[in-house]
Formats: structure tokens, sequence, C-alpha cells
């Protein structure tokens, strides 16, 4: 049974540069999730924009003034809000660092640690396996319902 | 000057907790941020604004160019320290 989401959810990079790439394998998971989403805030770091833009300008070619404008109309159409570290969130993410013993986490775990310590503690992602670790994040793939 | 009022109002934890984050990202006291808040929210109502927003399904599938695999966050940004430090 397909479980409903309310509230404040952060976004990974990963569903946005599906849900933006029409012949992308998740394509239709990603337009069927985002246009039943209602009741779901939605946040993204800027560090997932950065992400997004590195990998649709630099892997395949688009110009940077078409990724920045349709990038842009898209999380406003959603109303995302758009979120930063802040001063805090580095203690926030040794914290984490040193709480958890897996290898080569440290830039999902600044990722996740920019989430939490803006109160966000939900997190849809495509890349479950690399989250799950984090206790104080609930991580969801929203495509495993679609 | 603006004559300012004292009152005291009652949220749910996590609106207070968001708005005290957010009104230190922007820099400004939460009496500020809540003030402007306010202001947004009644202009809203009176005046709602002009641009309209897009339809949210014209923003979808934008590009076509047939992803199979994202590169995981550890190697998008690995390349790049590799580049940067020379290796």
């Amino acid at each position: 049974m397909k479980p409903t989401f309310s509230g404040n959810w952060g976004v990974d990079s990963n569903i946005i540069i599906y849900a933006l790439d029409r012949k992308s394998v998740f394509f239709k998971k990603a337009e069927a999730f985002f246009n039943q989403a209602k009741g779901i805030n939605f946040y993204i770091t800027q560090q997932n924009l950065v992400e997004i833009e590195k990998v649709i300008i630099s892997f395949y070619r688009i110009k940077k003034e078409t990724v920045v404008t349709n990038l842009e109309r898209f999380l406003s159409a959603f109303n995302f809000s758009i979120i930063s570290p802040l001063p805090t969130t580095l203690s926030y993410y040794h914290k984490l660092l040193l709480s958890y013993s897996t290898k080569d986490v440290f830039f999902d775990f600044y990722l996740a640690a920019t989430y939490l310590d803006n109160q966000i503690n939900n997190f849809f992602t495509v890349n479950t396996k690399d989250f799950l670790i984090i206790k104080e994040l609930r991580v969801v793939n929203p495509f495993s319902y679609f | 000057m603006k004559k300012l009022i004292r009152t005291t109002i009652t949220v749910p934890e996590h609106i207070y907790k968001q708005a005290k984050v957010k009104a230190s990202l922007v820099q400004e006291s939460f009496s500020a941020y809540v003030t402007e808040a306010l202001y947004e929210k009644i202009n809203q109502i009176i005046n709602p604004p002009l641009e309209k927003k897009m339809d949210p399904q014209q923003t979808l599938g934008v590009f076509s160019f047939g992803i199979k695999k994202i590169p995981s966050r550890k190697k998008l940004y690995e390349t790049h320290i590799q580049r940067k430090l020379g290796r």
C-alpha cells in the first residue's frame, strides 16, 4: 500500500534530475510522484542545486542559462524552499561523522547535517542506502511506490 | 516612528524553530522576521501576485538526455577534489 507523505521533506539531487529528464529511466515515476505530492513542503539545499547543475551542464552539455531557468521554474512551481548550511551545521556534521563508523560518507553526511540542522528530518532520495545509517533522518525512495 | 506593540502568540514548536532558523539565515531579529512575514501575508490577501505561476506539469521533463545512472555524490566531489589537488 502506498503511504501518504506530508510535512517537511528534503529532496535529493537525483530525484530532481530524473524529474527534469523526460527520457530518464525514472521519469514516469518522478512525474507521478510530483503530481501526487499534495501536502508535502519541499526543501532543497544549495549544494543539491549545484550538484544538479553540475550533472546537467557538464555531462550533458546543456546551456547554463537553459538549465538555470528551467531549474528555477521547477522549484518555483512546486514551492520548494531553498535552505543553506547554518553556522552550526559543521558541528552537526562532525557529530554525525563521529557517531557512525561508515567509510567515505563525508559529502552525504554534510548534506544530511544541512537538512537536520534546518529542522528537516525527512528526506526523499533514490539512493537510500547512502543515508539509512543516519537514524535522525527518515529516508524514503518515493519511486518505490510508483 | 511607527508605534510598536508587544504581544504574545502561541505557535507549534516546529514552526517556531523554522522561523528562528530562517530569521538567522537572513540575519534578522525574530521580531523583524515575523513582522515581515505577517506584512507579506496581509498584502498577498489584498493584492494577489500578478505574475502567474507556471503550471507545475510543464516544468517536468523539460530535458531529454536519457540519463541512466547519476554519478554518486562521492564520485562527483572526489573527481573535482582530485583535479584541484593535481592527483
